[in-house]
């Protein structure tokens, strides 16, 4: 069946490849597409987030002679290319919902004081949609956070150098916002050795004396083993740390959505109408009763549309993916994968375009049903659509495809969304093709 | 008298509710060239449909040889319009796993039918006789123990007729089963046998002479001028069955 297959398709690529018109269209309307959405995303500006800031007890943070807000911090997102959009819970929600914003960064009540005490950590909240972009945010606002300990950290840090300074020599600290004025070892040491001198100087007992001079010792030594562990504490706070020095150019997550869009629509487009079009044009050559007369079965017959599917659709992508590849470069690592994904999606939209053939019969007709399912699709699957709409519209592989690439270009763990979206483009493969390949004598 | 290499039995086939098919026998021997004659709609290409698998009755049964040793000629010069001759031989011959080189074959058969001058042209630049001359040249590939033709001459010009013709009686002599569609008389004076199909019935079947004297009885429209005996028992045979919406 292979063989026949391989066959049938080897015939389509060479039929294709003569129709000059249709092969410049087809290298083309890709880069075009490609083109026109890159433009489209990149004017579109960085992904927003919706911060909510539900603490009462302050937004400063003091410790020690620090103090830092953490909303200043939160804003600092804009540096990274994430807009900050301050507002309430219910609002947030409701922009999220809208897919307005990327995520909603929510300080729950008593983060500030939680912090302040500097007895227990304090914990942000970050609900993201199921947007790709959501991802790639909350992958910068972990970094955001990260720069928060990180202050946070430096601050404790600080502090408790103050109180060991103070402890070794004496001064003023604050201990969960109150203040206190130490006497500090070394001072303590200098005190009780004039206390020791007069004691000796009076003829003292001896055995006070004695007692002293283990205080003295005692205090002297403690001042040196806390002047060691201060540069120690800094060391076990942070054993490395990261620099981090901003480079110009664009943005990955952009291209990667502008290849992940690009590519889902351009395969689903060429995919379902080449198909279509190709299988209902056999049965209008007449050609296709010849063939199911013994010479090819009805599954060698779809399978070999899914293989002209997969090459036209692998041939797309590796144009697009060296341009995108180009501007971001750690992409080629997924390679593999993209492959793999590019085939599936390709599976999925000829499968379709197949059963479209068989039910409108000839090509022309074949055409437009293609174009005009096709068509609606495209903008649904750049909104996003969410309850019986969404799934309605992930019974077609437009959408599950762009999740899919999403995933599959930027996504830092992409397994479960490649489950997912991969399993739905598969099924539709399965049923889309499997119908076809039923129905297919109706055409002969 | 040799085996038969086609039995058809009660074949009986519907297109939704209309019934294109009532109870057809049919026999076909090897070494026979076969004409179907029959008014349009008289369910000529469904009943030869049936023969090679394309469609299953609804009623009957059929005895065929294996599909692959089945010659398929349909109607409407069924070749890839965008290949040329050459390809499509060639990858009609390749479909069938014909032992030997594909090229060389499809530079044969191309040969046989008269098609040398053209086999690099595409399809689509053929003239309708050329294309028809292809189609059945590309049905005549793997030499079949069954040949089913339907209006195999239509747009072939009067000499390629003829060759074609003769063509198909060389075949049935080296064994092939041969059966024929065709609305032209002088055609199917070459063939061992006609069946009359009307209606989706065998109205006849027997020598094309023998014709002339069917349905006797059956008054013609005599304003037609047909004056032909063949022609006039054929019309006195359409005319005699119940006439279900042609």
């Amino acid at each position: 069946m292979l063989r026949t297959s391989l066959l049938l398709a080897g015939k389509d690529l060479r039929m294709l490849l003569r129709t000059r018109g249709l092969v410049a269209m087809l290298i083309i309307y890709p880069l075009l597409i490609a083109g026109i959405l890159g433009a489209v995303l990149l004017k579109q500006g960085p992904p927003s987030v919706a911060f909510v800031n539900e603490d009462k007890s302050g937004d400063v943070v003091r410790i020690g002679t620090d103090r830092f807000s953490v909303s200043q911090y939160v804003h600092r997102a804009e540096d990274n290319g994430v807009e900050v959009v301050e507002t309430n819970r219910a609002e947030a929600e409701r922009m999220l919902e809208e897919g307005q914003v990327a995520g909603v960064l929510i300080v729950p009540q008593g983060t500030v004081a939680r912090l302040q005490t500097q007895l227990s950590g304090a914990k942000l909240i970050f609900e993201t949609g199921d947007s790709p972009v959501g991802a790639v945010v909350a992958q910068r606002m972990r970094g955001i956070i990260y720069n928060i300990n990180l202050a946070i950290s430096d601050a404790l840090i600080d502090a408790n150098r103050a109180y060991l300074d103070a402890l070794v020599t004496g001064g003023e600290v604050a201990v969960a916002g109150e203040d206190f004025d130490l006497q500090g070892l070394r001072p303590a040491a200098d005190v009780l050795d004039r206390a020791r001198a007069d004691l000796a100087a009076a003829g003292g007992d001896p055995e006070v004396i004695a007692q002293l001079d283990d205080t003295i010792e005692f205090a002297r030594l403690a001042a040196q083993a806390i002047g060691l562990a201060d540069n120690a504490l800094e060391a076990a706070a942070a054993p490395v740390r990261l620099s981090v020095q901003r480079e110009q150019g664009k943005s990955p997550l952009l291209t990667a959505q502008a290849l992940g869009f690009a590519l889902a629509l351009v395969i689903s487009f060429v995919c379902i109408v080449l198909v279509a079009a190709s299988l209902a044009g056999e049965r209008d050559e007449a050609v296709l009763g010849r063939l199911l007369r013994g010479l090819a079965s009805a599954r060698s017959i779809v399978l070999g549309k899914l293989v002209v599917g997969a090459v036209l659709a692998v041939a797309f992508t590796a144009g697009l993916f060296v341009i995108y590849g180009i501007l971001a470069p750690q992409a080629w690592a997924r390679l593999p994968l993209l492959l793999a994904a590019v085939v599936l999606t390709s599976a999925a939209c000829s499968g379709l375009g197949a059963l479209i053939a068989v039910l409108t019969r000839d090509a022309r007709t074949a055409t437009l049903a293609a174009i005009l399912l096709v068509l609606p699709l495209v903008p649904l699957a750049l909104v996003g659509l969410h309850g019986p709409a969404a799934w309605v519209e992930g019974a077609f592989p437009i959408s599950p495809a762009r999740t899919l690439f999403n995933a599959t270009l930027f996504d830092a763990d992409p397994w479960g969304e490649v489950l997912r979206s991969g399993g739905a483009l598969l099924g539709i493969a399965v049923v889309s093709s499997a119908a076809a390949t039923r129905l297919l004598r109706r055409l002969a | 008298m040799t085996e038969p290499v086609v039995e058809a039995r009660g074949l009986e086939y519907a297109y939704r509710t209309r019934g294109v098919l009532r109870g057809v026998d049919l026999e076909l021997r090897s070494g026979e060239v076969v004409a179907l004659l029959g008014p349009n709609g008289a369910g000529k290409t469904t009943l030869m449909k049936l023969l090679v698998g394309l469609v299953a009755p609804d009623a009957g049964t059929t005895r065929v040889p294996a599909a692959q040793s089945i010659g398929w000629v349909p109607q409407g010069g069924a070749v890839y319009q965008r290949l040329t001759v050459r390809e499509n031989l060639r990858l009609f011959a390749r479909l069938l796993e014909l032992p030997g080189d594909a090229e060389e074959i499809a530079a044969t058969t191309a040969h046989a039918a008269q098609l040398d001058p053209w086999l690099d042209t595409p399809g689509s630049d053929l003239s309708g006789g050329l294309r028809q001359r292809l189609n059945v040249a590309v049905g005549l590939l793997g030499d079949p123990r069954l040949l089913v033709l339907d209006e195999p001459t239509t747009g072939v010009d009067l000499e390629h007729r003829a060759a074609m013709f003769h063509v198909l009686r060389q075949r049935a002599d080296a064994g092939c089963s041969v059966l024929v569609s065709t609305h032209s008389l002088e055609e199917a004076m070459s063939v061992d046998r006609a069946v009359v199909l009307v209606d989706g019935r065998v109205a006849y079947s027997g020598s094309i002479g023998g014709i002339a004297d069917a349905a006797p009885g059956v008054a013609l429209d005599e304003t037609l001028g047909l004056d032909d005996p063949i022609s006039r028992g054929l019309l006195r045979l359409w005319a005699a069955e119940p006439q279900v919406a042609r």
